[in-house]
């Protein structure tokens, strides 16, 4: 269950999207989400999902990790299918009244969009993610909100918090998944019977699961101040990120990409 | 009782290429107490969670009772009924808003009869050394020693014919340690049959009969304690022998003709000596 969630995870490589810059990858990311969301039509979609796989191929990642992210995320695909599906009172197409609710084929095809998008995000997330080391991040976040602290924004407290995160997920499934089996080891059901009967069983994990991220971060936050972090004051860095070649023929392609997009948008 | 016959485990990692566990065959019979040693990492825990099914095997079967675990129709829950396993780090894994709530946790998920449910419990609490007033407790205000016995009785609870304990005394204080492990022994004396997992093998000569040395994922010894514990091979699997073994093999200790154990077997064959020389 939980040793499938795969989204926050790094695996270290040497692939040409391991290499690139962490700004390169950031902006590719909100690059491409924006492709993913701001467009449905179909060769637009298709064109993403080709550049998706080429991207997860060059990675050298098996692709079970990446099938094991989208996954992991089945029940808020579900959902996400099932809201968008259903309309008010609609009547065009074949439709299915539920009350004021009634399901018919053009919802069901709406739907069917909104999944096949939140599929390419959460891929396009485990692209990045997979990539990216959470030290990388931070320092790439940091970079790239830096001017704001001219108006007092916390950049490098919000990366440190985004890249710390990101590194805890894993650590936390990986405790999930050994509750799962705590629990399954004392006859828990926790795979089984219908939705209500899943989340219910779910709920012993919930309690040790907060009480242990709680000990973590206070454990974290001493072991910060035992080596005397004080913020982004007087630090300096051991690790320089510099644009190489190939980080800028990527920010050159990704920008003409969306500035294209926007052009057809507004045409 | 439990056989596996050539089991395999593999973690799906991307960088992990050796698997966990390597063509495993083993038998423990009812009533036996084990010890299973072996360096961070050398699949001790892999191969206890294979023990009660919360691990499939990638090769290989695992048996209880001679039937094969995996097969279809075989009722899991039934056999962690009767193979009750307690954790590393147990009270990590409390969640009752009391501590009867915890230990009936099972109880409910074996659906045992409203009624036998507070017997069952307040029987537990007996077995573990603690007062059944406890029962109305948060098991979060208790301490680190009683945190575990609850999280033992909520395994005890079921009336488990097998016991397995990974790291059962890892971080408590000595005196809890030792309560405890004079708790484990007495379970075994009791004719439960106790697999305990540990890196201390101290613990071990005190707990088992029988030990198993696992490492890189395959079983490198497998025999008596004594045996097993004064092989000249020990730190060839990532293990250092105890320092009682270690003082008695320095000295030449033997105890009825063999190597010493323990402190008490230390002292014997010292007092034999003394009295040789006399």
């Amino acid at each position: 269950m939980f040793k499938d969630f795969r989204v926050g995870q790094y695996f270290n490589g040497q692939s040409i999207v391991h290499e690139l810059d962490p700004r390169t990858k950031l902006w590719g990311y909100i690059v491409l989400s924006t492709l993913v969301f701001a467009n449905g039509q179909r060769w637009s979609m298709l064109c993403t999902a080709l550049a998706l796989f080429w991207l997860m191929w060059i990675t050298q990642i098996p692709w079970r990790y990446y099938l094991s992210s989208i996954k992991s995320m089945w029940l808020i695909l579900l959902i996400t299918i099932v809201f968008n599906s259903v309309r008010l009172h609609s009547s065009s197409g074949l439709a299915v009244h539920f009350g004021a609710l009634s399901l018919n084929t053009s919802g069901m095809l709406f739907g069917l969009v909104v999944g096949v998008k939140i599929v390419f995000v959460v891929l396009l997330t485990s692209v990045f993610t997979f990539t990216t080391s959470p030290i990388a991040l931070s320092d790439g976040l940091e970079i790239i909100f830096g001017p704001l602290t001219q108006f007092g924004f916390p950049a490098h407290e919000i990366a440190l918090m985004m890249s710390i995160t990101i590194r805890f997920i894993p650590t936390i499934m990986a405790e999930g998944d050994r509750l799962v089996k705590a629990l399954q080891a004392r006859g828990a059901d926790i795979g089984g019977g219908g939705l209500y009967k899943r989340a219910r069983n779910l709920a012993p994990l919930l309690i040790p699961l907060f009480i242990g991220a709680f000990r973590r971060a206070d454990e974290l936050a001493l072991a910060m101040e035992i080596r005397c972090y004080r913020g982004n004051t007087g630090r300096t860095r051991y690790r320089q990120l510099r644009l190489g070649r190939a980080d800028y023929v990527s920010i050159g392609a990704l920008t003409i990409i969306l500035l294209l997009e926007l052009g057809f948008k507004l045409a | 009782m439990i056989e596996l016959r050539d089991v395999s485990f593999e973690y799906p990692e991307p960088d992990s290429k050796i698997m966990a566990l390597q063509h495993i065959n083993l038998a423990i019979s009812e009533g036996e107490s084990i010890g299973i040693i072996g360096s961070s990492g050398s699949g001790k825990s892999t191969l206890l969670l294979h023990l009660n099914g919360l691990l499939q095997p990638v090769g290989g079967e695992v048996r209880f009772r001679g039937r094969n675990i995996w097969e279809k129709g075989h009722n899991l829950r039934n056999l962690r009924q009767e193979i009750g396993f307690l954790f590393q780090f147990a009270e990590a894994n409390l969640f009752g808003q009391t501590v009867y709530e915890d230990i009936a946790y099972g109880l409910v998920n074996h659906n045992w009869p409203e009624k036998d449910r507070d017997a069952q419990v307040g029987r537990a609490l007996e077995l573990v050394g603690l007062d059944p007033s406890i029962k109305t407790r948060s098991p979060f205000t208790l301490s680190g020693g009683e945190k575990r016995r609850v999280a033992l009785a909520g395994i005890l609870a079921v009336n488990p014919k097998i016991l397995i304990l990974d790291e059962p005394t890892v971080g408590l204080d000595p005196v809890t340690r030792n309560n405890f492990l004079e708790l484990v022994t007495s379970f075994a004396a009791a004719g439960i049959t106790v697999i305990v997992v540990s890196h201390d093998l101290d613990e071990v000569v005190r707990i088992a009969k029988r030990v198993i040395v696992v490492a890189n994922g395959q079983l490198a010894c497998d025999g008596p304690v004594r045996e097993v514990l004064s092989n000249r091979n020990l730190s060839s699997w990532g293990l250092e022998p105890s320092e009682i073994i270690e003082l008695g093999s320095k000295l030449g200790l033997v105890c009825a003709g063999q190597p010493i154990l323990n402190v008490t077997e230390a002292v014997a064959a010292i007092l034999a000596r003394r009295w040789r020389d006399v």
